[in-house]
């Protein structure tokens, strides 16, 4: 249906670029990357994004899931969610990693959405996202719900000067498996790949630089993801916690555990995993010990205390079930 | 072979999942253009200047109107509302200036460019605050901010708290929700060179709407034309008119064009209505042996800052509480107050999800404190048919005990109930029972339906009722009736569209009342048309009438069982003779109940349905995550007319309910809408949907067509009560407010521990 055009649209480019140094100099000169879209577009739209134009990745491949030496898991950052969900060698190498890409948002969305674009999605936080002005926003200053007051509950729960919860699944999975992404520029652990944003950014990203590809070490040990959220279908998770863990003669060697939900980026738990160290995974004070230790400095807004109690739980449950794992 | 009972797809279901339906928002007049409205920023503030000059010098702009350039009636149920707000505007979707312009992007960019001066004025967001001693008020004609007041009794309250063995007491609070109609808002309004008004309208009334219309901007009635498009969704948000329609119709007139005005998502969750937030402080008493005493309930709702017809919904409110059970004194007051937030309208239900939430929470408290069985209880204090309640509604047939028998025995109740178990994930059986009208309702002097039928040269018989298909599948079900009382195959039946100008008066879609109502009305003429072309054929093939019958669209005759004809050649032999004729026959059909007294009393309806459901639910006492496993519904139908129709019905009020126990909340801050979009405002989705198990109970009622009742908002009524109550089995907590997010639940657990 023709409902007319923008009202004086300032020309708008769209690239295919032929090659990556093609794309990473047209990225450099402004152009917003399109992977799936499904979160780029809606920025645009909403006046979140400036850009002169887009780039869309899709001629660049990057989608390959392959088995390499070493025992790593390399995915192509246009890999879709439903592509890795799928992937038999996602299935086999890192089972978690395969179901969380296979219950983020909608089979619509999964179908389209990329790896990389799954990690480098903008907030979810209802004022960012709400036409409130905030210090994430283009030219905006501030935290809305910290400096007027108001709904919190979709918003993180650690002090910071943004208070967004970060959007992605993919991400805590991807942080607590050890996983590095490789960008155009550098591999760096996903890990570091986000950073708390004292501007629009949430990332060390640069300028022009491209994610194109995610290394997983497929090393020993088992992992387990839990997230709560309003509804399965549709529904970021309000709080989810990843674990993945060695045991050896039944007590935990080696832990590491990110949280999601609670904070503008994915958290490493590391105050929790050394609390585990040495613990029997059966030991469910020494769980609830780690799980405290992991939200020890969250100081949660009116509204939003219920994540604590739900980050607990579901800390506790994540290790429970690697450890199951682990011990089936 | 008789089609009622069976299973048959909407007749237009190839129309709409082929994407070849047309909506309002397909309608394309030639020379159209495209309206937009500019909102309040404010949620109470005088309006101190309105400047318009950016919006009419941006190119493509073709009018743009404020309350100064209009005639600006008032109107609404309270008389309170008008299209466009010149001085003052009371909440945060009240409507200041409207554009209409080549494209309806040009519009939104114009409403963008009025410059609006306001002065603050102090503000309300909750019945409490504008009922507090030095509130601000919002109409100086009403100083203590409640337009209406509603006072119910019957019975000796005094002697029946006295008579009371347990009395339990507590208070509810529902929250606001929305329709979420897929189709949003929209309306076309189109004017004649000599000034005759055509309007392409989604209203649920369409005759009452041109009358309703044609007073708010100025037009004799007999001026308007209401040709109602495809309806894509109306749970009743479409039962009023809003300003936007008036609104419409002055940009039309201003331009001189046809203009075409759509809300979008957002606009529909900001500017269209709501389900009533209501409080209920109440008490209720019974013997030991389980009898009920007495209830006593005050009503409190927030009407918003206008009035819709959501400020009568205390009428069907009072009628569960008087009547779902016997009950021997009971006392409803209801005050309808004023705040600055979004007003609310008629919503599917019409206020009895709230009031079944609140009456069932406490026939649970009272069955928990008498150690009786939820169930048991319940059964005590049903109905026998015949039975005359205290309000004065009289069940000719009544099927509660049935329904309540039915889903206690098809949920394993017996089994499940009371065993939460001890792991984190605990179960939980709920029971909840409904009333509602089946049979119409008599809100004004008539609640009748008018029916004309053509049968035309090729057998078709084309149906035109006074009635609206808002999607629920009555076209469908008049088809059938038509079909059924006929002889003629249901592909021959042809159910049109309403258009005031072609179609017989009807009140419109509301209270359940379209198959009963407008079902008798195409009763009454299917019959009459039959016995034309009886008559008809009898001359034509030469034999008595009584020996011939239509079966499958032929003429019979019943002594031998040979086809003689068929229905097109008699009505072709009718038309090609000297003095020719042709069959058309019309009907109004007017339900035999009576309008309330005063005191509310009266049997307001032909027939009463009745209901119950069972909920299972499971909830996660770490995380406060309830999910809905299971939900047995068992519900007094009359008779099935069409049971694929009415399963879907019941699956759809079961998911709607669903919604509004557990995920759906309107979030209303400082009168502001904080959520309205899809993303943020969280209707069930296809894992929520819990499996579901639906008996009909089908004894037949001696006025229903078929013997059917009314049953279109009866199964969402009881699902949030029974969700409740099962989550009170799993946990021990019974919850007075909803939806029972992981938050909500958490708190509440930890306040009992
Ligand atoms: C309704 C809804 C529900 C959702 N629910 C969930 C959920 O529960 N859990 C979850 O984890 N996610 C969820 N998502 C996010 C979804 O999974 C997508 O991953 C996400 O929207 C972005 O994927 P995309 O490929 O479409 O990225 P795009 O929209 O194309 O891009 C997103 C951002 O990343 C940048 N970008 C993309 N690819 C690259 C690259 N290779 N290099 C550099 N920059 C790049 C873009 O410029 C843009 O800024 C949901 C999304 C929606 C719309």
């Amino acid at each position: 249906m023709d409902r007319g055009g923008d009202v004086r649209s300032p020309p708008f480019v769209y690239a295919r670029p032929e090659s990556s140094d093609e794309a990473a100099t047209a990225a450099r000169a402004g152009a917003l990357a399109l992977a799936g879209g499904t979160d780029a577009l809606v920025l645009l739209r909403l006046g979140l994004a400036r850009a002169q134009g887009v780039l869309d990745l899709k001629p660049l491949g990057w989608r390959e899931i392959e088995v390499k030496s070493g025992g790593v898991l390399e995915l192509g950052a246009l890999a879709t969610m439903a592509e890795i969900a799928s992937s038999a060698l996602v299935r086999e190498g890192v089972q978690t990693l395969a179901l969380v890409c296979g219950r983020v948002a909608t089979p619509q969305i999964r179908n389209v959405a990329t790896l990389g674009g799954n990690l480098l999605q903008a907030p979810r936080c209802p004022y960012y996202r709400g036409g409130f002005a905030c210090m994430r926003t283009p030219g905006g200053a501030g935290c809305p719900p910290q400096d007027q007051g108001g709904d919190a509950r979709h918003l993180g729960i650690f002090p910071g000067a943004c208070v967004a919860a970060h959007p992605s699944d993919v991400a805590v999975v991807l942080v607590a498996l050890g996983a590095g992404v490789v960008t155009t520029r550098r591999t760096i652990a996903v890990e570091e790949l986000h950073r708390a944003p004292d501007g629009p950014a949430d990332t060390i990203l640069e300028p022009g630089e491209l994610v194109t590809k995610v290394l997983v070490p497929m090393s020993a040990g088992t992992s387990a993801y839990a997230r709560v959220a309003d509804r399965a279908s549709f529904a970021f998770a309000l709080a989810a916690a990843a674990v993945r863990l060695k045991t050896r003669q039944g007590r935990i060697a080696d832990v590491r555990i990110a949280l999601g939900g609670l904070a503008p980026r994915p958290i490493r738990a590391r105050a929790a995993e050394d609390a585990l160290t040495g613990a029997d995974p059966a030991d469910r004070a020494a769980l609830d010990r780690a799980a405290d230790a992991a939200l020890d400095g969250a100081r949660p807004l009116p509204g939003a205390e219920y994540k604590l109690q739900l980050a607990r739980v579901l800390v506790v449950r994540a290790i429970e079930d690697a450890a199951r794992s682990e011990a089936g | 072979m008789s089609v009622i009972g069976a299973r048959v797809p909407k007749l237009d279901a190839p129309e709409r999942a082929g994407g070849r339906i047309r909506y309002v928002h397909d309608i394309v007049v030639p020379g159209m253009l495209h309206g937009a409205i500019r909102r309040s920023d404010r949620v109470h503030a005088r309006i101190l200047s309105i400047d318009v000059s950016a919006a009419r010098a941006l190119p493509g702009v073709r009018a743009v109107i404020t309350a100064n350039d209009i005639e600006n009636r008032p109107f609404g149920h309270g008389r309170d509302n008008t299209p466009l707000k010149g001085d003052r505007v009371l909440c945060s979707r009240d409507e200041i200036a409207a554009v209409a312009a080549d494209t309806e992007a040009i519009a939104r960019e114009a409403c963008r460019l009025i410059r609006v001066e306001y002065e603050d004025l102090a503000a309300v967001f909750s019945p409490e605050e504008a009922l507090a001693p030095g509130a601000p008020v919002l109409y100086s004609h009403v100083p203590d901010n409640q337009p209406f007041h509603y006072d119910y009794a019957h019975g000796d309250l005094e002697a029946a708290v006295a008579e009371s063995d347990e009395i339990v007491s507590d208070t509810y609070r529902l929250h606001y929700v929305t329709h979420c109609c897929m189709g949003t808002s929209g309306i076309v309004a189109d004017f004649s060179a000599a000034g005759a008004l055509t309007v392409h309208s989604s209203t649920q009334v369409p005759h009452m709407y041109r009358r309703d219309l044609a007073a708010i901007v100025g037009l004799p009635p007999e001026k308007v034309r209401v040709v109602q498009a495809t309806i894509g969704g109306g749970f009743g948000s479409k039962l009023d008119i809003y300003p936007f329609e008036p609104i419409c119709v002055w940009l039309a007139r201003r331009s001189g064009r046809p203009v075409r005005l759509l809300f979008d998502r957002e606009e529909e969750f900001v500017g269209s209505p709501t389900r009533q937030p209501a409080i209920f402080h109440m008490r209720s008493g019974a013997r030991r042996d389980g009898t009920f005493t007495f209830r006593d309930v005050r009503i409190v709702l927030d009407n918003g800052g206008h009035t819709s017809w959501g400020a009568t919904t205390p009428f069907v409110m009072m009628q569960t509480f008087s009547s779902l059970y016997r009950c021997k004194a009971v006392k409803v007051r209801a005050d309808v107050v004023y705040t600055n937030n979004p007003y609310a309208g008629s919503f599917r239900g019409y206020g009895n999800p709230q009031a079944t939430f609140a009456l069932e929470a406490q026939v649970d408290a009272l069955a928990a404190r008498l150690g009786i069985d939820p169930i048991d209880l319940r059964l005590r204090n049903v109905q026998e048919p015949g039975e005359v309640t205290g309000q004065g509604m009289r069940f000719h047939s009544i099927a509660h005990k049935e329904c309540l028998e039915t889903v206690r025995e098809r949920s394993s109740w017996t089994m499940k109930r009371g065993r939460p178990g001890e792991a984190h994930l605990r179960r939980g059986v709920g029971v909840a029972s409904l009333l509602h009208v089946g049979g119409g309702a008599k809100m004004y002097r008539t609640d009748g339906c008018g029916t004309t039928l053509k049968l035309d040269d090729f057998g078709i018989v084309h149906v035109t009722s006074g009635s609206s298909e808002i999607g629920q599948g009555s076209d469908t079900v008049l088809a059938q009736c038509a079909a059924e009382a006929m002889g003629v195959r249901l592909e021959h039946v042809r159910v049109h569209r309403v258009d005031t100008d072609l179609g017989p008066w009807d009140v419109g879609v509301h209270a359940s009342r379209t198959t009963f109502i407008a079902g008798n009305s195409v009763l009454m003429a299917a019959r009459e048309a039959k016995k034309k072309l009886l008559g008809a054929a009898s001359a034509q093939v030469r034999r008595p009438v009584e020996r011939l019958d239509v079966t499958d669209s032929e003429i019979v005759d019943l002594e031998t069982g040979q086809a003689v004809s068929t229905v097109g050649k008699v009505v072709r032999a009718l038309h090609f003779r000297e003095r020719g004729d042709v069959i058309m026959t019309s009907a109004y059909y007017e339900p035999p109940s009576q309008a309330q007294d005063e005191g509310y009393k009266g049997d307001v309806s032909a027939t009463y349905a009745f209901g119950a459901q069972v909920a299972e639910v499971e909830v996660d006492v770490e995380t406060g995550v309830v999910r809905l496993v299971r939900l047995t519904a068992a519900h007094d139908v009359g008779r099935a007319i069409n049971r694929l129709g009415i399963e879907g019905q019941i699956e759809g009020g079961i998911a709607m309910g669903a919604g509004y126990a557990l995920t759906e909340e309107l979030k209303v801050s400082r009168g502001v809408v904080e959520n309205p979009r899809f993303r943020d405002y969280h209707l069930v989705t296809a894992p929520e949907i819990p499996e579901i198990d639906v008996t009909f109970v089908e004894q037949g009622d001696r006025e229903g067509p078929f013997g059917a009742k009314g049953v279109g908002e009866a199964p969402l009524i009881p699902v949030a009560a029974a969700i409740a109550a099962a989550v009170e089995d799993a946990t021990g907590v019974r919850f007075t407010s909803l939806p029972l997010t992981p938050e909500r639940v958490l708190a509440g657990l930890r306040e009992r521990s």
